[in-house]
């Protein structure tokens, strides 16, 4: 009978075994073959206002119950829809179900027209009408501005350019103000090994590769743990649909506009006018400190990309501002189960404090 | 987890852990920022002296080379460019010249409770605004009726 038994558990082991590698296959051939990729930016939302090839989303919802609206700016080398990833990993979800009215600005795909946008195009011309989209939408009288990497760096010029118009709160998330600490590729340009005219395509933007290549010096061996992870869960289906998501948005960067790129050269990477806080934008001096609104400021310890000594300096521009650190990664502050269980809430909560209920 | 983990998940953890911040270290080092420098500015030269030889060789044919699309790109996109910024010059104004009667005071508010003010929506013809596809019209949302909505 003993025997039998053990025949019957070597049995289920095998067929377990079996269906493990079989799903295995399955899940391999579909990631490499590029089928069943998982949808991404799902939450429900409605153009309200577009110029050129920048458009703004509001996110519905059907209990806004907290005031004023939040703008969302994100980066301009890459897809914003890491802010929306996946149902259940998503941002925005989260933002919206606390009761948050929401809004997010997709800057498009650069091409060849947009490759003499600045950072005067952003900061003086789209953002601030967007702004006014906002309040329109909302019928608001204030907004709070929400820049996540980048986007941080417009948010930032973009408040302390605009005093006139109503923002009521300020959050940046892994913003980077010391340019010297963004790895190699920022300490060739920096000295001139490199100029940005041996970087621009035949558009006279920087190609997405470049900036994908740039990214990768500052964490060579991240790419190839993430596959050796992949390789070990295949056949857990989320986890590979997951992994799908976040590495296909990582390589999905965009074209960044020439001229603002000369800028950024320029001003943050040979010159430190982000440390210093003064910032000479569209022919005037734009002063960081004279943000006056709440500031909050997300870091995460892990983040490789801006590392914590990239945003330091925030600390003498804005000294009010209320630092934030989580122990987390570039994208693990708003995507992941840390993010959902840690720095998200932490996030929320901050802006529900200042925040008033509509 | 990591016990679970198959022997070779394990070796390469392990390796992960021993090598991965060294190897990490020295692709941040100067000496591969230079190489990086060297390797960008090699591959432009080779991409230029290639696009100067297929150049002359299609002009000896009398035949347009890629550099010479390339030309015309920017500078079509220069005047696209040009004309997108007359065209959100002229939107503009025609849309300031419209707020001017019916601009509000901006509201001095403590921060208290509030009730979502209800606004009716203008009533007024949607000018023409910047469009980057289709027929130059406005983009407006899509739902309701709501002031201010889609105007650039």
């Amino acid at each position: 009978m003993a025997r039998l038994l053990d025949a019957g558990a070597v049995l289920d082991r095998v067929r377990r075994d079996l269906d493990r590698t079989a799903l295995r296959t399955r899940n391999g051939l579909k990631y490499l073959a590029g089928v069943g990729l998982p949808e991404l930016g799902c939450s429900p939302k409605e153009l309200v206002w577009q110029r050129d090839k920048v458009c703004l989303y509001r996110y519905e919802s059907d209990h806004r119950s907290l005031y004023p609206p939040v703008l969302l700016v994100h980066s301009l080398v890459s897809k914003p829809y890491v802010l929306d990833l996946r149902p259940g990993n998503s941002f925005v979800e989260a933002i919206v179900g606390r009761g948050f009215d929401v809004y997010a600005i997709d800057w498009g795909i650069p091409d060849a027209v947009e490759a003499e946008n600045t950072f005067e195009t952003y900061c003086d011309e789209y953002l601030p009408r967007a702004a006014q989209a906002v309040l329109d939408t909302s019928a608001a009288d204030e907004l709070t501005v929400y820049g996540y990497c980048f986007g941080g760096v417009l948010s930032l010029l973009f408040v302390a350019g605009h005093p006139e118009l109503p923002v009521r709160n300020l959050a940046l998330m892994a913003t980077p103000l010391d340019f010297s600490e963004l790895g190699a590729f920022n300490r060739v340009l920096r000295d001139g090994r490199l100029d940005v005219d041996e970087l621009v395509d035949e558009t006279g933007n920087i190609p997405p590769q470049i900036i994908l290549d740039g990214l990768r010096s500052l964490k060579a061996t991240s790419d190839l743990a993430s596959y050796a992870t992949l390789l070990n869960n295949l056949d857990r289906s989320e986890h590979v649909a997951a992994h799908q998501a976040l590495m296909g948005w990582a390589h999905d960067h965009i074209p960044f506009p020439g001229a603002c790129f000369r800028q950024t050269v320029d001003w943050f990477v040979r010159a430190d006018k982000l440390v210093e806080g003064r910032v000479p934008l569209g022919g005037r001096d734009v002063d960081l400190g004279s943000i006056g609104c709440p500031v909050l400021n997300v870091v995460g310890d892990a983040d490789h990309i801006v590392p914590v000594d990239a945003n330091a300096p925030i600390r003498n521009v804005l000294p009010h501002a209320d630092d934030v650190h989580f122990p987390s990664g570039h994208v693990g502050l708003i995507v992941g189960t840390s993010a959902h269980k840690r720095s998200i809430p932490g996030i929320l909560d901050w802006l529900e404090a200042h925040s008033d209920r509509a | 987890m990591a016990g679970s983990d198959p022997r070779w998940k394990q070796t390469f953890d392990r390796l992960d852990r021993a090598l991965g911040p060294r190897v990490n270290e020295i692709m941040r080092s100067d000496e591969v920022a230079s190489l990086m420098a060297l390797a960008q500015r090699g591959r432009r030269e080779l991409e230029q002296r290639s696009e100067q030889a297929s150049r002359r060789a299609l002009h000896w044919f009398n035949l347009p080379a890629g550099s010479d699309v390339n030309r015309l790109l920017t500078e079509i996109a220069h005047l696209e460019r040009e004309v997108r910024d007359l065209r959100k010059q002229l939107a503009d104004r025609d849309r300031d010249r419209d707020r001017e009667p019916a601009r509000r005071e901006p509201a001095k508010r403590e921060p208290t409770k509030r009730q979502p003010t209800k606004r009716e929506p203008t009533n007024r013809e949607p000018t023409n605004r910047d469009q980057t596809k289709g027929d130059g019209r406005g983009t407006t949302a899509r739902r309701g009726s709501r002031a201010g909505q889609g105007q650039a």
